[in-house]
């Protein structure tokens, strides 16, 4: 499948250098060269707080989804005109001519944009906007980014890399803050890379035919959009009923979408004293915080119940901050988890990591049910670390955190767990059961309070198969997508069902103790 | 006791015994909550249905 970056990799008309240090200053150089817009100056903010030491800056033609873009601006404004066209990258190194980019390697590339002036109908309509732009998560250990994507830049025909996820600006005319956020997410989970406002605008138009890409898009045509690319989803739309805001917080549904590395767009509405009208704003999450010592945990309020009386205390507990866009003002930031209001939220929708078929939320749910079952039916185990967890299911004190992941991520995490004595698991027993195993899991760890923030590790895993749909039928069943439990000292196969009693078998596990929870 | 149908996958438990062993009797589980946890679930497929007829536009 061809990749969507011809934009990325367009030729350069004239290369400019810019050595930034005192007292080369960015406001100057953003006042002058493109006058007052927060999200340029966020760019050149991000640049400094990675240590920038030049900016190389080339005027580009427009090639690609971005040629693409003005075809389908001038459709709706005639007299439309692509009057500026920027790559702006910013370095490490100090470079101060143009010859010096040949020096140049991915490892001195702090980020990007493309920024792009728009001007539909003669000069005094004229803006900037940021097209794309790709900065890093900051080194902090704090800042969480699960599996971000590599973007390939070519800066005077040499091409670099950089991980990050893609920024995307409105511009009014052809994209809304909805079509940008879709962008976001999607170029980093599509085979191809990207997608361009014209395929978005395309999919949108066949749920309201003749539609004003500018005025957004409506949640049935953002659903459709994901339809079509072959994402599947869960969204829930809190505006018809209020009372879903407590029973499903939306912080649930983002912060599973995040961490399956799917993302999740949070909708909500603004109010402020510029604002003529209540207004509905749509942003991409991608990442989050991992703050150790919260407080947050301690508190009934971390505490997700799934029913009246069963819960259990959820990861994202120790989340702070979303880590977002927000097309208005930038790329990159910490959004607080607790700071948009559960009244002001409209709408979250949780993305599945492609080949899974349902919420990292549900898997949650199903890992709750089904330890709290076993548990009890372990109070011989001589292993510690059971009685252990024993003691806490009663007291309901255990943190679930669901990951969607494939066979082989699972069994190469498992491979390299070792437990607190320095045992691994045997690799016959790894090699026998990837071929078992379906091409997607959900792997729900198992941990507690204690545990889980201060280490990072766990105690064990519900390990469900993510490619199969919930029976949601009369005869609601979750029995087909257990495939096993790993706890200290024993992994437990699920069996016939006597009775209305499952029958588990537990197999011998190397791995007596807690071990480190997965990264992806 | 009449075999009604299975809990995950019986297949690959007696596979996995049969390579590495076990190291106790077959478990025999009561579930709790599932009464629970079917709600819950319910719920949030509900929502997520009748988020296909939502009104909300986000510009």
């Amino acid at each position: 499948m061809p990749c969507l970056d011809d934009h990325r990799k367009a030729a350069a008309e004239g290369v400019e250098t810019f050595l930034l240090m005192p007292p080369f200053s960015f406001f100057d150089f953003i006042e002058t060269r493109f006058g007052d817009y927060d999200s340029i100056r966020r760019i050149f903010s991000l640049a400094r707080s990675f240590h920038a030491e030049s900016l190389v800056l080339e005027n580009i033609q427009p090639c690609g989804i971005v040629a693409e873009e003005n075809e389908d601006i001038r459709q709706l404004f005639p007299a439309y005109s692509n009057t500026g066209l920027l790559r702006l990258s910013f370095w490490k190194r100090p470079i101060s001519t143009a010859d010096s980019i040949s020096l140049l390697a991915n490892d001195d590339f702090v980020g990007y944009a493309i920024v792009k002036r728009d001007t539909p109908s003669g000069d005094a309509s004229s803006q900037w906007h940021v097209f794309e732009a790709v900065f890093p998560k900051y080194d902090h250990a704090h800042n969480c980014v699960p599996h971000p994507q590599t973007y390939h830049l070519a800066v005077d025909g040499q091409i670099f890399a950089i991980k990050g996820l893609l920024y995307c600006q409105q511009n009014g005319l052809n994209k809304a803050c909805a079509q940008v956020a879709i962008r976001s997410l999607l170029s980093r989970i599509l085979p191809e890379g990207d997608i361009s406002y014209r395929r978005i605008n395309e999919i949108a138009a066949t749920i309201k035919p003749g539609f004003n890409p500018q005025l957004g898009l409506s949640v049935p045509q953002i659903r459709q959009i994901f339809h079509e690319v072959g994402l599947l989803f869960n969204d829930v739309d809190y505006s018809e009923n209020g009372g879903l805001r407590k029973d499903l917080p939306y912080q649930k549904f983002a912060y599973a979408g995040l961490e399956s590395g799917g993302g999740a767009l949070v909708g909500f509405r603004l109010t402020g004293r510029n604002l003529q009208e209540e207004a509905k704003h749509i942003i991409p999450i991608y990442g989050h915080t991992f703050n150790k010592d919260t407080w947050a945990p301690n508190a009934d309020i971390s505490y997700f119940r799934i029913g009246e009386n069963v819960g259990y205390v959820p990861s994202e507990s120790w989340t702070s901050s979303f880590l977002g866009h927000d097309d208005n003002f930038g790329p990159n930031f910490c959004i607080p988890r607790l700071y948009i209001a559960r009244d002001k939220v409209d709408y979250v929708m949780e993305i599945f990591r492609p080949g899974v078929c349902y919420s990292g939320v549900l898997a949650e749910a199903l890992a709750l049910a089904i330890l709290y079952s076993l548990l009890p039916c372990l109070t011989g185990s001589a292993n510690k670390w059971i009685l252990r967890l024993i003691q806490w299911t009663n007291k309901q004190q255990v943190v679930f955190r669901a990951q969607a992941m494939t066979r082989d991520e699972y069994v190469n995490h498992l491979q390299a767990l070792q437990d607190w004595e320095g045992n691994k698991e045997k690799t016959d027993f790894c090699t026998f059961l990837v071929n078992e195993m379906p091409r997607f899991i959900w792997l729900v760890e198992i941990s507690t309070p204690q545990l889980f923030p201060a280490n990072e590790r766990k105690l064990g895993e519900i390990v469900l198969d993510a490619t199969r749909k919930l029976n949601l039928g009369e005869n609601f069943s979750h029995n087909d997508v257990f495939m096993f439990a790993r706890l200290p000292g024993s992994y437990l196969f699920g069996g016939d069902i006597v009775g209305d009693n499952p029958q588990f078998t537990p197999v011998p596990s190397e791995l007596l103790s807690h071990t480190e929870l997965s990264r992806l | 006791m009449e075999k009604q149908s299975t809990f995950g996958n019986a297949d690959l438990a007696k596979k996995m015994a049969a390579q590495f062993g076990t190291n106790q009797e077959t478990v025999k589980v009561e579930m709790r909550y599932a009464k629970e946890v079917e709600t819950f679930i319910r719920k949030v497929e509900e929502a997520h249905q009748k988020a296909a007829n939502s009104k909300l536009v986000f510009r």
